[in-house]
């Protein structure tokens, strides 16, 4: 095993990971099994081509194919555990349905088998009431090949010192007496993709995703008072291990992990030594932090801008959206203030959803939710996008889809999924204390924890929440929360930080039947919102 | 043998699942590849999901998925190491099993068998099993024909409906290369297999101004009646048409079954002698210091006495997945605390009994003779309430939860519903709708699937709809 | 000396390997196939952070403890020179990589916590020095408290080095002592600096640190005795005692050794004048029940059958008792993380019986209504079941008393089991004065008085003189 830390993956290049498990998992191509190759292995393309020829013998209009490696690497200080899987999807369209079928299996049977099963299972269906689904157009991808660009690949590191560094954060922390480390550990994933589409198209795509928890718990002994605080910088990245070891990762944190915990602590300390006060409900100015106003941004409009969830198909799941005439609002309905713009994209280098082509072998293109505070679009796919057909005929551009398909692994069908967002940061260089400091009297919330209704248009939230006094934290609220409702609450955005605020935050999004679970980061500055209604969510009626 | 075991295992001309000959020859392949001298232990799940998902009247996917979850543990010398694979041929298994050896060498905790092992008590096998032919045996042709029927109404009536039909099937083992098959520790798992089935449905109107739902889950797909699920979400959508805003505040509920569950859910999480006697949760009581123990409220009366909450393990109505040794076990007594869930190393050191107890996993609430109808022709001034959606809990001394009506909220008036409500926020606690209960039904089964394929925890539960007092709900939503 | 049940648990590696020091004595383990150890060539040059250095050094010390524990170390008596041993070569290696690259006076003291370990461990004694100095001039000498604190986390990484550095440890505490410090604070860690040398065998720093002792607990207010933090010391032992002990160590273990080869009366008197010497307090005061009579053991099944033909512990003998609970020592449920908790008292007593044969060892256990994970479980079958167990041990000789423990249930449906004491754990008591439990070992001479409960490392010097002394002395 090579001593030599870094191994720089370039984008567009696969380079076979070199074992860290001994060798496992087997495909088989002609008559006998073998190891599986890496994924842009041509045999592979073989294999996906049974499948697409054996749903269009079955009668498929359109097929596409998937196939996954996955490796989940869990880190934790003392050890450190593997899981592998193969799987392997086909989806295909007749008359208007879909119809999906997947298993674990990578060998010419299988394929047939699945494509002729995926075709089934429409059919099954394409009984009933006549469906038209019409696809955006997607360009042929030619042998394409991509990689998440990664300093750090987590599973060529050796385990120990990821061991190590784990082991020594717990010891960091120990440094302040009383402190201790509730939780920490790590998980990293990579996952080798080959798709394949009766288009025409065929790609290879490897994606890397790490997260962390980090929990520390404080007890000071003057005064007597305990605590605790989570490391914000761990939310999921498209990272490789420089997400714990970087010196500094750009809209993640501005400094070493050892200096993050250490000034977390210190503010912490300090908000503890706070005097503690119950809430007066009514309507203040708030300051919001960079993460709760990613959370906030995520929950309502990166929620509701959804088009597959405005048109009621996850009505029996999640809900619905308040933007519920997709058509009637695009270009006029005001999401918020004139100064709020919102935009997403699947491109943006260590942000979760950022891929080189979405699960229906589309390219995705940065493109715009909220424009100067009105509707500009919704997350499509090449089926959705076809419903606002009409908008796209209305503006001239072009109809095709966003890129926002997307399935955690060949076993599900892609499904419609967020995109990375980014609030539009400020022109003041204005980070959350510096908001802060422009107050006279409000308060200011941290980390927000959001509940929403099931149309995504009004939600409860509880966090650290803070008195400000001429532009200083005075007082802790103590439990305290604040509701709002989703429209209201961005049309009285009244200040947005500078881009020195913004910072980035991975989500992960539950959605669909079955349920399917996806990635993607926002990145959000910090923000005032005039006027937020404060409760006390412990007092009932 | 050997030329079938090289091949990537295929889940095709054979059934859908694992059996458990299959499972138990893959057992034996495993410990066969394990180096020196020490346990081997697997643990093996496979699922088969048969799933139909429709939106706006029409099916969007329909699908045949199978997986399985292969996890093997090793010791090696003072170690334990383990890893998780989902392939079953031979080259496969045998990296897995030199990856579970490799990690038992780096894992950093001491551990060896114990100095004797005395014979483990016989295994006394399960009578009863989750498995029905009409889950197992229904086709996606099946499933296509129910989604029709479903829908049709509604589309008739202009209303867009959507829904999601799933029927699986999962098998589990859990194996010890120490014990040969048949003799199995209390913490083994010996093979068993079951089936479970989910249909819901949600009809709302094109504008978006009503919506209803009605769903259910059960082991035996014959015992989900799809016709009667999509007339009542087509009803409750209707009648929920264009609901009016009302004041927040304290009101007589009448919940249906499941807005019931909904609440009992937030119970459920609680129910560990863990919590209770280390002072954290609802139920501890006082510290004792002579005993240097917490008191807990075991044999106090928390609830409403007409009130019970238990279950039966071989009980076909309920459908608890069987595990040996498991007894029935009453949460519940007429509202006295009776039980709550403790390992197996509790119930040997600090109750001499032999098994653990699980918590409210599936469970059975007895109720009373009361219709819904009558409840309502009773009530001067309430609401119904269909379900409860968006359930967080606030408190975990109280229990104190908030959470949403939807789906379907009536304001009862002088015994007749008069109108359709605005859903509304609540901040309440279920011990204190238990604790305020008027009038009890006829307990009936409720919709509680799993969420995921390898959960092994199947969770009904059989609940009956009630009315209480002075329920909290605090804010008002323009969701529907 | 409560028994440590390891368990599963993902805590601080500081923790961990903390546990793992006391469970190292095991019995053979069964024949097993070589493997290799875990590779420890992580890139540990390239770490840049003091605390990872610090996390590589504790994992390697823990895989070798891990090692120690696998290997037959059936043999090893108790290391009094465990803390003075040179430092694992792998360790040092690890180390000296790490802190390659700080060196003094470059460093940062804010790291100065984690740095002077890392020094420690890779044998840079000097650096160490000259980074302490750093720190405590860094501190206006009018924050006296500042200094002090410093001067005490020194301290504490100068005992816990391995190899322990107690000249270091010694040269701090002078340092320590010129500041007007809190003086139940000083008398802790002289308390620490005497046990540290004298477990290690250091007699002549040990009973320096005793004089400074006793120097401060002499200088004493009276508030300061009744406080809680004199009545906690040495893990709620109370101030008292370790005074009692810092007179011990000034008359030093030949004194006492002597005093039994004269007789046990004259071993009683010479503690007994100990702990006035030490607390001013009449002699019959001593809180060991030293000089006691040997309760008879009661059981209700013996092993052998006819053990207790006699009571015992039988006169004429010098004899052993020895407190095992199986319960205890074991995990129950299951097998899962079953880890050998009591090995290292059953060992011991077995390289103490088999060294002299002329010593009775009887066992006293109980039982509980469960074995591992059987039950129900009558108490005769339960008893049959912990004999199998310490059979396993292969002590020669052994005699075992088990009895029914007591009990009664909380009321249904609570109906927890609440254990009352047996006839043996009020006995051996003795009149509430001395804390019985799993582990306990009591040593007692031919006429059945008791000479020995609480220096567990000094039996076999106490069996020497008895059995020489019955030769002789008859």
């Amino acid at each position: 095993m090579s001593l030599n830390r870094r191994t720089f993956l370039k984008a567009g290049a696969i380079v076979a990971a070199a074992s860290a498990l001994p060798r496992p998992l087997m495909a088989q191509f002609g008559d006998a099994p073998e190891p599986i190759p890496p994924i842009d292995d041509p045999r592979l393309k073989d294999l996906t081509a049974r499948a697409l020829d054996a749903a269009r013998a079955a009668g498929a209009k359109y097929t596409d194919v998937r196939l996954t490696h996955t490796r989940t690497r869990r880190f934790f200080p003392l050890f450190t555990f593997d899981e592998e899987s193969i799987e392997v999807g086909v989806r295909s369209l007749v008359d208007g349905y879909w119809g999906f079928a997947s298993g674990p299996v990578w060998s010419p049977d299988e394929m047939a088998r699945l494509g002729r099963e995926s075709v089934h299972q429409a059919k099954a269906n394409a009984l009933g009431g006549t469906r038209v689904v019409e696809l955006a157009p997607a360009p042929v991808v030619h042998s394409g090949n991509w990689t998440t660009p990664v300093q750090i690949d987590p599973f060529e590191i050796s385990p120990l010192e990821t061991q190590d560094f784990l082991a020594s954060l717990d010891i960091y922390v120990q440094r302040v007496p009383g402190s201790s480390t509730q939780q920490n550990q790590a998980i990293g994933e990579t996952q080798a993709k080959a798709f394949a589409s009766t288009n025409g198209s065929y790609f290879a795509q490897r994606s890397y995703r790490m997260e962390g928890v980090l929990a520390i718990a404080m007890r000071l002994t003057k005064p007597r008072k305990e605590g605790g605080l989570g490391l914000g910088c761990l939310t999921p990245s498209a990272l490789g291990w420089e997400l714990y070891s970087a010196a500094k990762l750009p809209l993640v944190r501005e400094h070493s992990i050892y200096e993050e915990i250490r000034r977390g602590m210190e503010e912490t300390r300090e908000r503890l030594m706070l005097p503690v006060k119950p809430v007066e409900v009514g309507r203040y100015d708030a300051v919001l932090d960079a993460r709760t106003v990613a959370t906030l941004l995520d929950v309502t409009i990166g929620r509701a801008t959804e088009i597959d969830r405005s048109l009621g198909y996850e009505a029996n799941a999640g809900g619905t959206s308040y933007l519920n005439d997709p058509l009637a609002m695009l270009g006029s309905f005001a999401m918020g203030a004139p100064t709020l713009t919102v935009t997403a994209d699947r491109s943006v280098p260590g942000a979760c959803a950022t891929v080189q082509w979405d699960d229906e072998g589309v390219e995705p293109d940065n493109f715009t939710l909220v424009k100067d505070g009105i509707l500009a679009d919704f997350q499509t796919t090449r089926e959705s996008a076809s419903w606002l057909a009409d908008y796209y005929g209305k503006t001239r551009s072009r109809m095709h889809s966003h890129g926002c398909a997307s399935a955690p692994s060949a076993m599900h069908a892609p499904l419609q999924q967020p995109p990375n967002l980014t609030l539009t940061p400020g022109r003041e260089p204005l980070d959350f204390d510096g908001l802060v400091k422009g107050m006279d009297k409000g308060i200011a919330i941290n980390a927000a924890q959001l509940d929403m209704d099931f149309q995504a248009a009004s939600g409860l939230g509880t966090g650290a929440i803070f008195e400000v006094k001429q532009g200083k934290i005075v007082a802790a609220l103590e439990s305290a929360g604040f509701l709002f409702r989703a429209t209201e609450l961005w049309k009285a955005l009244h200040a947005i930080g500078g881009g020195v605020g913004s910072r980035r935050y991975g989500m992960s999004t539950q959605k669909g039947e079955p349920a399917s679970t996806s990635y993607h980061s926002v990145t959000a500055p910090p923000a005032i919102v005039n006027q937020l209604t404060l409760v006390d969510p412990l007092r009932k009626a | 043998m050997s030329a079938w075991n090289d091949r990537p295992r295929r889940l095709i001309d054979v059934d859908r699942i694992l059996s458990a000959e299959e499972c138990e020859s893959i057992a034996h392949r495993v410990f066969a590849f394990a180096r020196g001298d020490g346990e081997t232990k697997i643990r093996l799940t496979s699922w088969w999901n048969g799933e139909l998902r429709w939106a706006r009247n029409r099916v969007s996917l329909a699908s045949d998925r199978r997986d399985l979850r292969l996890q093997i543990w090793r010791d090696v010398g003072v170690g334990r190491g383990n890893v998780e694979t989902n392939q079953l041929d031979d080259a496969s298994l045998e990296a897995a099993v030199r990856g579970a050896e490799r990690s038992a060498r780096l894992s950093p905790l001491v551990r060896r068998p114990p100095e004797i092992m005395p014979p483990f008590p016989a295994f006394a096998q399960p009578k009863t099993t989750i498995w029905a032919d009409a889950t197992y045996g229904a086709t996606a042709e099946t499933r296509g024909e129910i989604a029709r029927a479903m829908i049709a109404p509604a589309e008739k009536k202009g209303l867009l409906s959507a829904g999601y039909l799933e029927m699986r099937a999962g098998s589990l083992v859990a194996r010890s290369s120490l014990r040969e098959a048949g003799t199995y520790a209390p913490w083994d798992v010996p093979y068993v297999q079951w089936t479970q089935a989910q249909c819901s449905m949600t009809v709302r109107d094109a504008k978006g101004a009503g919506s209803g739902w009605a769903g259910l889950s059960n082991f035996d797909w014959s015992k989900i009646d799809a016709g009667a699920l999509a007339t009542r979400a087509l009803e409750k959508c209707v009648a929920s048409q264009n609901p009016v805003a009302l004041e927040p505040g304290r009101y007589t509920v009448i919940l249906e079954p499941q807005a019931v569950a909904d609440l009992v859910e937030i119970i459920v999480e609680s129910m560990n002698r863990d919590s209770a006697e280390s002072g954290r949760g609802p139920w501890p009581l006082a510290q004792d210091e002579v005993l240097r123990l917490w008191r807990t409220k075991l044999g106090l009366k928390v609830i409403d006495e007409r009130i019970s909450i238990e279950h039966d393990p071989s009980d076909p109505a309920l459908g608890i997945l069987p595990e040996p040794w498991m007894k029935p076990i009453t949460w519940f007594d007429h509202g006295v605390l009776s039980s709550l869930s403790f390992d197996r190393e509790y119930a040997l050191t600090m109750l001499n009994e032999n098994n653990a107890r699980r918590g409210m996993i599936g469970y059975r609430m007895t109720g009373g003779e009361t219709s819904t109808d009558e409840m309502i022709r009773t009530t001067v001034r309430g609401l119904l309430v269909t379900r409860f959606s968006n359930i967080r809990m606030l408190e975990d001394r109280s229990l104190l939860a908030t959470g949403l009506t939807r789906d379907g909220l009536w304001l009862i008036e002088h015994g007749k519903i008069t109108k359709a409500v605005k859903n509304l926020r609540f901040t309440e606690s279920p011990l204190f709708v238990l604790n305020s209960v008027d009038q009890l039904g006829v307990p009936v089964p409720v919709f509680r699937p799993v969420r995921s394929p390898y959960a092994t925890e199947l969770t009904p539960a059989i609940v009956p709809p009630l009315k209480s007092r002075d329920f909290s709900f605090t804010s008002m939503i323009d969701a529907i | 000396m409560t028994a440590t049940v390891l368990r599963a648990t993902v805590s601080s590696r500081w923790h961990l390997a903390a546990m793992l020091a006391l469970a190292v004595v095991a019995v053979a383990a069964p024949a097993q196939t070589s493997f290799q150890w875990p590779d420890t060539t992580a890139p540990v040059s390239s770490y840049t952070q003091v605390d990872e250095c610090l996390a590589a050094i504790a994992r390697v010390r823990a895989a070798k403890e891990r090692q120690d524990a696998a290997d037959w170390t059936d043999t090893l008596p108790f290391d009094r020179q465990a803390m003075l041993r040179p430092a694992l070569p792998a360790v040092t290696e690890i180390a000296t990589k790490c802190a390659a690259r700080f060196t003094e006076p470059t460093t940062n003291l804010a790291d100065f916590s984690r740095l002077l370990p890392l020094y420690l461990a890779a044998s840079r004694d000097s650096d160490a020095a000259r980074l302490v100095a750093r720190r405590i001039a860094a501190i206006p000498a009018t924050n006296a408290l500042a200094r002090a604190s410093v001067a005490d986390s020194a301290f504490d990484a100068y005992i816990h080095a391995r190899p322990a550095r107690f000249g270091a440890a010694e040269d701090i505490l002078v340092h320590r002592a010129h500041s007007s410090a809190n003086r139940l604070e000083r008398m802790t860690i002289y308390n620490t600096l005497m046990r540290a040398t004298r477990d290690a065998g250091d007699s002549v720093r040990a009973r320096r640190a005793a004089r400074w002792l006793i120097a401060v607990a002499d200088s004493l207010t009276r508030e300061e005795r009744e406080s809680e933090t004199f009545q906690r010391m040495e893990d709620d032992a109370g101030g008292r005692y370790v005074v009692y002990e810092a007179v011990s160590v000034l008359a030093g273990s030949g004194a006492i050794l002597d005093s039994l080869r004269k007789s046990t009366a004259a071993l009683v008197a010479l503690e007994r004048a100990t702990w006035t010497n030490a607390t001013g307090e009449r002699p019959e005061a001593l809180p060991i029940p030293l000089g006691k009579q040997a309760p008879p053991i009661t059981a209700d099944f013996w092993f052998p059958g006819d053990a207790a033909r006699t009571p015992r512990p039988t006169r004429g003998h010098v004899s052993l008792v020895l407190f095992i609970d199986a319960a205890e020592c074991m995990l129950n449920g299951t097998t899962e993380d079953a880890a050998r908790g009591c090995a290292a008292p059953l060992v011991n007593a077995r390289r103490l019986v088999e060294r002299s044969p002329e010593v009775e060892l009887t066992i006293v256990a109980q039982t509980h209504g469960f074995f591992m994970y059987l039950q129900p479980m009558s108490p005769a079958d339960e008893a049959e079941l912990i004999r199998q167990w310490l059979d396993t041990y292969h002590i020669p000789r052994m005699a075992i008393a088990v009895t029914s423990t007591p009990n009664w249930r909380l009321p249904a449906p609570d109906s927890r089991r609440v254990n009352k004491p047996t006839a043996n754990d009020i006995n051996y008591a003795f009149d509430k004065t001395w804390k019985t439990g799993n582990q306990s070992l009591f040593l007692f001479d031919q006429q059945g008085i008791l000479v020995n409960a609480w220096h567990y490392q000094e039996m076999a010097d106490y069996i020497d003189v008895l059995l020489h002394r019955t030769t002789e002395a008859n």
